[in-house]
Protein backbone atom coordinates (compact mmCIF):
# COMPACT_ATOMS: atom_id res chain seq x y z
CA UNK A 1 0.00 0.00 0.00
CA UNK A 2 0.76 3.48 -0.86
CA UNK A 3 1.81 5.70 2.41
CA UNK A 4 0.44 8.75 3.35
CA UNK A 5 3.34 10.91 2.81
CA UNK A 6 3.73 9.40 -1.07
CA UNK A 7 0.43 9.82 -2.02
CA UNK A 8 0.38 13.49 -0.99
CA UNK A 9 3.89 13.38 -3.13
CA UNK A 10 1.45 11.62 -6.06
CA UNK A 11 -1.72 13.98 -5.56
CA UNK A 12 0.59 17.13 -5.96
CA UNK A 13 2.08 15.59 -9.17
CA UNK A 14 -1.08 14.99 -10.78
CA UNK A 15 -3.00 18.03 -9.68
CA UNK A 16 0.06 19.81 -11.48
CA UNK A 17 -0.76 17.85 -14.60
CA UNK A 18 1.28 14.85 -13.90
CA UNK A 19 0.57 11.51 -15.28
CA UNK A 20 -0.01 8.77 -13.00
CA UNK A 21 0.28 5.06 -14.18
CA UNK A 22 -0.95 2.41 -11.67
CA UNK A 23 -1.26 -1.49 -11.60
CA UNK A 24 -1.67 -3.85 -8.61
CA UNK A 25 -3.89 -6.85 -7.67
CA UNK A 26 -5.01 -5.46 -4.83
CA UNK A 27 -4.51 -1.49 -6.00
CA UNK A 28 -8.19 -0.75 -5.24
CA UNK A 29 -9.09 -2.70 -1.96
CA UNK A 30 -5.39 -1.62 -0.22
CA UNK A 31 -6.43 2.28 -0.94
CA UNK A 32 -10.08 2.31 -0.25
CA UNK A 33 -11.05 4.88 2.08
CA UNK A 34 -7.53 6.56 1.41
CA UNK A 35 -6.44 10.58 -0.07
CA UNK A 36 -5.49 8.79 -3.12
CA UNK A 37 -9.04 7.22 -3.91
CA UNK A 38 -10.22 9.94 -4.91
CA UNK A 39 -7.79 10.43 -7.81
CA UNK A 40 -8.09 7.10 -9.21
CA UNK A 41 -10.73 6.63 -12.08
CA UNK A 42 -13.91 4.34 -10.62
CA UNK A 43 -14.22 2.41 -7.44
CA UNK A 44 -13.49 -0.94 -5.79
CA UNK A 45 -15.66 -3.50 -7.01
CA UNK A 46 -14.76 -6.66 -5.57
CA UNK A 47 -11.92 -8.36 -4.65
CA UNK A 48 -11.61 -11.41 -7.16
CA UNK A 49 -11.26 -14.71 -6.08
CA UNK A 50 -8.31 -16.77 -5.17
CA UNK A 51 -6.00 -18.07 -8.05
CA UNK A 52 -6.52 -21.64 -7.53
CA UNK A 53 -10.14 -20.99 -8.26
CA UNK A 54 -9.46 -19.07 -11.27
CA UNK A 55 -10.36 -15.36 -12.34
CA UNK A 56 -9.11 -14.14 -15.54
CA UNK A 57 -8.05 -16.25 -19.00
CA UNK A 58 -8.53 -13.44 -21.21
CA UNK A 59 -8.72 -9.60 -21.28
CA UNK A 60 -9.98 -7.49 -24.16
CA UNK A 61 -10.57 -3.61 -25.14
CA UNK A 62 -14.27 -2.73 -25.12
CA UNK A 63 -16.11 -1.76 -28.65
CA UNK A 64 -16.22 2.06 -29.12
CA UNK A 65 -12.56 2.56 -27.30
CA UNK A 66 -8.82 3.70 -28.21
CA UNK A 67 -8.57 -0.43 -27.35
CA UNK A 68 -11.47 -2.15 -29.27
CA UNK A 69 -10.60 -5.09 -31.14
CA UNK A 70 -7.59 -5.78 -28.54
CA UNK A 71 -7.20 -8.90 -26.69
CA UNK A 72 -4.49 -10.19 -24.57
CA UNK A 73 -4.37 -13.72 -23.27
CA UNK A 74 -3.88 -13.47 -19.19
CA UNK A 75 -1.58 -16.35 -17.08
CA UNK A 76 -4.80 -17.80 -15.06
CA UNK A 77 -4.47 -19.71 -11.80
CA UNK A 78 -0.95 -18.17 -11.65
CA UNK A 79 0.39 -15.35 -9.10
CA UNK A 80 -0.71 -12.76 -11.72
CA UNK A 81 -4.45 -14.09 -11.01
CA UNK A 82 -4.67 -13.84 -7.38
CA UNK A 83 -7.66 -12.55 -6.31
CA UNK A 84 -6.84 -8.90 -9.03
CA UNK A 85 -9.61 -6.26 -8.13
CA UNK A 86 -12.65 -5.85 -9.51
CA UNK A 87 -13.22 -1.91 -10.82
CA UNK A 88 -16.34 0.15 -11.04
CA UNK A 89 -16.24 2.18 -13.57
CA UNK A 90 -17.40 6.01 -12.85
CA UNK A 91 -19.37 8.38 -14.73
CA UNK A 92 -16.72 9.72 -16.71
CA UNK A 93 -13.98 7.22 -16.81
CA UNK A 94 -12.94 5.09 -20.17
CA UNK A 95 -12.63 1.42 -19.49
CA UNK A 96 -9.53 0.30 -21.42
CA UNK A 97 -9.44 -3.68 -20.76
CA UNK A 98 -12.05 -5.89 -19.20
CA UNK A 99 -11.73 -9.72 -18.48
CA UNK A 100 -13.67 -12.57 -19.98
CA UNK A 101 -16.55 -12.35 -17.55
CA UNK A 102 -16.71 -8.58 -18.54
CA UNK A 103 -15.22 -7.18 -15.07
CA UNK A 104 -13.40 -3.95 -15.70
CA UNK A 105 -9.65 -4.84 -14.72
CA UNK A 106 -8.15 -1.36 -16.55
CA UNK A 107 -10.11 2.16 -16.52
CA UNK A 108 -8.84 5.39 -17.34
CA UNK A 109 -9.70 8.87 -16.04
CA UNK A 110 -11.93 10.00 -19.31
CA UNK A 111 -12.09 13.66 -21.28
CA UNK A 112 -14.36 15.45 -18.54
CA UNK A 113 -11.73 14.64 -15.66
CA UNK A 114 -9.57 17.08 -14.93
CA UNK A 115 -6.69 14.41 -13.91
CA UNK A 116 -4.61 11.83 -16.44
CA UNK A 117 -4.58 8.76 -14.40
CA UNK A 118 -4.60 5.04 -15.44
CA UNK A 119 -5.28 2.35 -13.16
CA UNK A 120 -5.00 -1.48 -13.44
CA UNK A 121 -5.67 -4.17 -11.27
CA UNK A 122 -3.65 -7.02 -14.37
CA UNK A 123 -0.29 -6.45 -14.60
CA UNK A 124 0.97 -5.31 -17.85
CA UNK A 125 3.90 -7.50 -17.97
CA UNK A 126 1.95 -10.91 -17.88
CA UNK A 127 -0.40 -9.98 -20.59
CA UNK A 128 0.04 -12.37 -23.78
CA UNK A 129 -0.14 -11.59 -27.34
CA UNK A 130 -3.85 -12.58 -28.81
CA UNK A 131 -5.27 -13.67 -31.59
CA UNK A 132 -6.22 -9.91 -32.48
CA UNK A 133 -1.95 -9.76 -33.03
CA UNK A 134 -2.30 -6.16 -31.27
CA UNK A 135 1.08 -5.86 -29.39
CA UNK A 136 1.72 -5.06 -25.64
CA UNK A 137 3.41 -1.91 -27.20
CA UNK A 138 0.52 -0.47 -28.85
CA UNK A 139 -1.84 -1.29 -26.05
CA UNK A 140 0.95 1.11 -24.05
CA UNK A 141 1.07 3.88 -26.21
CA UNK A 142 -2.71 3.51 -26.45
CA UNK A 143 -2.22 3.85 -22.02
CA UNK A 144 0.33 6.61 -23.06
CA UNK A 145 -2.78 8.75 -24.68
CA UNK A 146 -4.64 9.21 -21.16
CA UNK A 147 -1.55 10.40 -19.78
CA UNK A 148 -0.19 12.97 -21.56
CA UNK B 1 19.93 10.22 -51.00
CA UNK B 2 19.91 13.40 -50.27
CA UNK B 3 15.89 12.49 -49.25
CA UNK B 4 17.55 9.69 -47.17
CA UNK B 5 19.89 11.63 -45.33
CA UNK B 6 16.91 14.42 -44.51
CA UNK B 7 14.55 11.71 -43.08
CA UNK B 8 17.61 10.13 -40.85
CA UNK B 9 18.17 13.78 -39.65
CA UNK B 10 14.50 14.11 -38.72
CA UNK B 11 14.62 11.09 -36.99
CA UNK B 12 17.57 11.97 -35.22
CA UNK B 13 15.59 14.75 -33.84
CA UNK B 14 12.54 14.05 -33.88
CA UNK B 15 13.36 11.05 -31.01
CA UNK B 16 14.33 13.17 -28.40
CA UNK B 17 11.68 15.52 -28.59
CA UNK B 18 8.86 12.79 -28.55
CA UNK B 19 10.34 10.98 -25.49
CA UNK B 20 8.76 11.48 -22.20
CA UNK B 21 10.78 11.51 -18.63
CA UNK B 22 9.01 9.19 -16.54
CA UNK B 23 9.68 7.64 -13.29
CA UNK B 24 8.71 4.02 -12.66
CA UNK B 25 8.26 3.40 -9.02
CA UNK B 26 9.27 -0.47 -8.32
CA UNK B 27 6.80 -1.08 -5.30
CA UNK B 28 5.85 -5.30 -6.06
CA UNK B 29 7.79 -5.75 -2.88
CA UNK B 30 10.04 -8.28 -5.12
CA UNK B 31 7.05 -10.27 -6.74
CA UNK B 32 8.49 -11.66 -10.20
CA UNK B 33 6.22 -13.09 -12.88
CA UNK B 34 7.21 -15.31 -16.17
CA UNK B 35 8.13 -13.68 -18.80
CA UNK B 36 7.41 -16.08 -21.89
CA UNK B 37 9.21 -14.06 -24.65
CA UNK B 38 12.24 -14.05 -22.56
CA UNK B 39 11.52 -17.05 -20.68
CA UNK B 40 12.86 -15.53 -17.76
CA UNK B 41 11.33 -14.75 -14.23
CA UNK B 42 11.66 -10.52 -13.78
CA UNK B 43 10.83 -8.01 -11.60
CA UNK B 44 6.83 -6.64 -12.57
CA UNK B 45 8.54 -3.60 -13.11
CA UNK B 46 10.79 -4.47 -15.92
CA UNK B 47 8.27 -5.48 -18.87
CA UNK B 48 6.85 -1.94 -18.37
CA UNK B 49 10.31 -0.46 -17.75
CA UNK B 50 11.37 -2.04 -21.70
CA UNK B 51 8.26 -1.29 -23.53
CA UNK B 52 8.49 2.55 -22.70
CA UNK B 53 11.61 2.61 -23.61
CA UNK B 54 10.95 0.89 -26.85
CA UNK B 55 8.17 3.53 -27.75
CA UNK B 56 11.47 6.16 -26.70
CA UNK B 57 10.81 7.18 -23.19
CA UNK B 58 13.63 7.98 -20.63
CA UNK B 59 12.93 5.64 -17.95
CA UNK B 60 14.05 6.22 -14.29
CA UNK B 61 13.31 2.90 -11.98
CA UNK B 62 13.77 3.50 -8.41
CA UNK B 63 12.30 1.94 -5.05
CA UNK B 64 11.68 5.15 -3.12
CA UNK B 65 9.58 7.79 -4.25
CA UNK B 66 11.46 11.05 -4.67
CA UNK B 67 10.10 14.30 -2.65
CA UNK B 68 10.61 16.58 -6.04
CA UNK B 69 8.39 14.49 -8.69
CA UNK B 70 8.04 18.05 -11.19
CA UNK B 71 10.82 16.75 -13.70
CA UNK B 72 8.77 13.96 -14.06
CA UNK B 73 5.68 14.11 -17.25
CA UNK B 74 4.67 10.31 -15.80
CA UNK B 75 4.87 8.32 -12.65
CA UNK B 76 4.27 4.92 -12.91
CA UNK B 77 3.96 2.69 -10.06
CA UNK B 78 4.31 -1.20 -9.95
CA UNK B 79 2.45 -3.00 -6.88
CA UNK B 80 2.57 -6.50 -8.15
CA UNK B 81 0.94 -9.20 -6.20
CA UNK B 82 2.42 -8.99 -3.03
CA UNK B 83 2.76 -5.07 -2.36
CA UNK B 84 3.40 -4.36 1.68
CA UNK B 85 0.03 -2.87 3.59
Amino acid sequence: MIGSVEQSRLIQFIRSGGGLYLEGNDLYKDHRNTALSDYLPGTFGGDGRGAWLGNISRVEGPEGTVVQGFVFKFPQWGHADEAPDEIIQGENDTVLLTCQKGHVRVLATGPMNQYNVVASSVMFGVLRQGEKHRSLDTLMQRYLKFLF
Amino acid sequence: MFKEVLILCALLISGPLHGKEILLWDMDNGATISHVPSRRRLGTERPVAECLERLGHRVTVLRRLPENLSKYDAVFITLGYLAPS
